[in-house]
């Protein structure tokens, strides 16, 4: 089938949507307790704990804890994961020298972290200065002054840096066992990598199948495979108005709403796209029919996500969606706009890519 | 053959009470006064102090505190003259007792070596080292002298534990605790005699709850709650950043998430070890004891107490801890998650 090449109208995202925290967080941490706690912050009359938690304030910590979030899973050695006391532990800020080859699913906060990286992560509070050019999340629905809704990297708003996102860490929420896979629909679970809404969204959280190893080995894993990547919830919901729990369900798009709501608003009166969609069925039509096989790169939302979901290996067009991390990591990319792509290949007619963009758009790098 | 009439003015307490510890007093001790005493040093020509020990020392006793409370056996609550006196507490045995061979209090692993925290596993007498999170301006002051007198830290004095915390020498500061004990343990809240930590003791020092695990009428009952003169209260007078005081929030924060570990707090009710409607078990006596306001068991409300982790003499592991911190696994699957120790509390980190 020869392919039409369609005009681009997708508008660039200046900031990620606060997507799902795919790379950190969610799955019963195991092992031993004194590898993350202390419980006097003294041994030989020295402190344990180091790093501020919360940003500005030093040892003692809340939770007993002996360092920081950002602490905890930062890394100088390993980009992806590491040991800790017989515990997995995610890192989502590598420290080393050069740039990491190889990152979790929400990427890496390492290209934000350098000078000059504003647009390829999410200026977070001990990792990145606040973001030079935007004063607040791009598309921000809420006018909550002095919030996290402007900036996640001062210490002047409420629950700054990862908390702004990750609202209530449940590190030992009873989901499923280190390292192993499992869905998470719940707040007694933890919600799907922490993530929860707050206010009128106090009670509702993001549902989704946790990868045990949070897709260790991006960006490189293979395609067509059910079981190296998680499964996200879509729900269609409607493309004229702002989002969130309360009209997308527990969905990472609804989460990401949150913050970047105005970017949902999708769809004109006369019901054509003025953004791109998310939390929209990939037509079972045209190009779009032909992504079927599942591409890591490429995540797709499943509406039908619920107890006894496994994993797929395939896309279905006519029911999975689009949705924010189709596109974009929530901590960082190597990409300007946190994107799992560079955008500067995305050539339109400029060859056979099939993947990023063309992924969906499955007609428009060759041209057809 | 001259008979020597010796006149004893020294009266017998009637009825030896032998070791049974009522609130707030300890058992007054009983026996012969020379099983303890010596009047000259003297007899046949020849020092009458015990083992190892070099006297005169105060109160005319034969040995030091350690010197008396040491054995060379293995029981750690024994009769030493063989029947003709009364059982009474060992700390420290030159063959070595053991988690499970000892009493309430622990045993010092090494009663000589005054390295700091010899191998982090008691209370080293003799260290000059200040105790881990000494604060000179909480409840007490800047009272504590074992980091500048030549003999360290010691059993009780100002630079230790036992008896009133206002005089150096050992003897001095328990002086009346052993006949006419007026707290716990001689162990005291205040610097001088007048406020004794509450407590009830088991006649035998939980010998037997430690070496079997099981039992629920064989413990000690300890006191918490922020205004008790409470046993965590007693140990926050040396290591007082650990505790809040009284009306302060400080040291550990004012709730959850705490900032330090919170002593003299109601276990939640929710948790297992919480939910008073649970019986504790022989295992959470010996393992993760809990703390009542008043010392009073059935008054309901469990508390955490800074006994119910560590031991106050010492224990096989480090920090004093009543089991080893490296088991502490959390997140096990179910069949071998560990139930004692932190987790005997926090169950829902199994």
């Amino acid at each position: 089938m020869k392919r039409m090449l369609l005009p681009i109208s997708i508008p660039i995202f200046i900031a990620a949507l606060l997507v799902v925290f795919s790379g950190l967080a969610a799955a019963k941490v195991s092992g031993r307790c004194d590898s993350c706690h202390t419980m006097h912050n003294s041994q030989g009359n020295s402190e344990m704990a180091t790093g501020e938690f919360p940003p500005g304030d030093g040892p003692p910590h809340p939770t007993l804890l002996m360092n920081s979030c950002v602490g905890c899973h930062s890394n100088e050695s390993s980009s992806t994961t590491f040991t800790l006391g017989g515990c997995v532990v995610p890192v989502v800020n590598y420290t080393g020298a050069g740039e990491p080859t190889e990152y979790l699913a929400g990427g890496n906060f390492y290209w934000v972290a350098q000078s000059g990286g504003d647009a390829k992560g999410h200026n977070v509070l001990g990792i990145a200065g606040a973001d030079l050019e935007l004063g607040q999340a791009p598309g921000n629905p809420n006018q909550c002054a002095n919030s996290c809704h402007y900036s996640l990297a001062t210490t002047d708003y409420n629950a700054p840096g990862c908390q702004g996102c990750h609202l209530k860490p449940a590190h030992h929420a009873n989901d499923h066992a280190n390292g192993v896979s499992g869905l998470v629909t719940s707040a007694d679970q933890g919600w799907y990598r922490f993530l929860s809404g707050h206010m009128s969204g106090e009670l509702d959280g993001v549902e989704g199948y946790e990868h045990g190893e949070w897709e260790k080995g991006h960006p490189n894993l293979a395609n067509g495979q059910a079981d190296n990547h998680n499964s996200y919830l879509g729900d269609e919901g409607d493309h004229e108005n702002h989002a969130g729990f309360y009209n997308l369900g527990h969905t990472t798009t609804a989460f990401c709403c949150g913050c970047h709501g105005v970017f949902h608003k999708e769809k004109d009166t006369g019901s054509n796209w003025i953004r791109h969609p998310s939390d929209a069925v990939i037509p079972d039509s045209g190009e779009y029919a032909e992504y079927t096989v599942y591409d890591p790169l490429s995540p797709v939302g499943r509406p039908d996500l619920a107890a006894g979901w496994t994993p797929q290996a395939e896309v279905r067009p006519g029911t999975d969606m689009v949705m924010c991390l189709s596109c974009h990591r929530p901590h960082g990319s190597p990409y300007n706009d946190l994107l799992r792509w560079d955008y500067g290949l995305m050539i339109a007619g400029g060859g056979d890519l099939n993947r990023g963009c063309f992924a969906c758009h499955t007609a428009k790098d060759t041209g057809g | 053959m001259k008979k020597t009439v010796l006149t004893l003015t020294i009266m017998f307490t009637a009825a030896a009470l032998v070791v049974v510890f009522s609130c707030p007093a300890m058992a007054a001790v009983s026996g012969r006064c020379d099983n303890c005493h010596t009047m000259h040093n003297s007899q046949g020509g020849d020092p009458m102090m015990l083992p190892g020990e070099t006297g005169p020392l105060s109160a005319l006793l034969k040995g030091t505190c350690i010197g008396c409370h040491t054995t060379d056996g293995t029981d750690p609550l024994a009769d030493p003259l063989g029947g003709t006196g009364a059982e009474y507490p060992f700390v420290f045995s030159s063959s070595g007792f053991a988690d499970n061979n000892c009493l309430a209090g622990g045993f010092f692993t090494d009663a000589t070596d005054p390295s700091d925290n010899n191998g982090n596993n008691q209370h080293s007498l003799g260290t000059q080292n200040l105790p881990a999170g000494y604060a000179n301006n909480e409840e007490l002051g800047d009272w504590y002298t074992g980091d500048t007198e030549a003999a360290g830290f010691s059993c009780g004095g100002s630079n230790g534990c036992h008896g009133r915390h206002d005089v150096v020498d050992d003897m001095e500061a328990i002086k009346g605790g052993h006949h006419n004990p007026t707290a716990y343990r001689m162990i005291y809240v205040s610097l001088d005699m007048s406020e004794g930590v509450l407590g009830t003791g088991i006649p035998d020092y939980e010998e037997a709850l430690i070496s079997s695990g099981t039992g629920t009428d064989n413990h000690n009952i300890y006191s918490a709650e922020w205004t008790d003169p409470s046993i965590s209260r007693y140990c926050a007078i040396c290591h007082g950043n650990f505790h809040n005081e009284t009306g302060t929030t400080d040291d550990c924060g004012a709730a959850s998430p705490w900032l330090r570990h919170p002593t003299d707090v109601e276990i939640p009710g929710d948790w297992t070890i919480g939910d008073e409607a649970n019986a504790l078990t022989g295992s959470d006596y010996k393992n993760n004891p809990v703390g009542y306001d008043d010392a009073n068991e059935s008054g309901g409300e469990r508390m955490a107490t800074c006994l119910s982790c560590h031991r106050a003499h010492g224990t096989g592991n480090d920090d004093l801890l009543r089991w080893p911190y490296g088991e502490q696994l959390a997140g096990q699957e179910s069949g071998s998650q560990v139930e004692y120790g932190c987790l005997g509390c926090h169950n829902k980190q199994r």
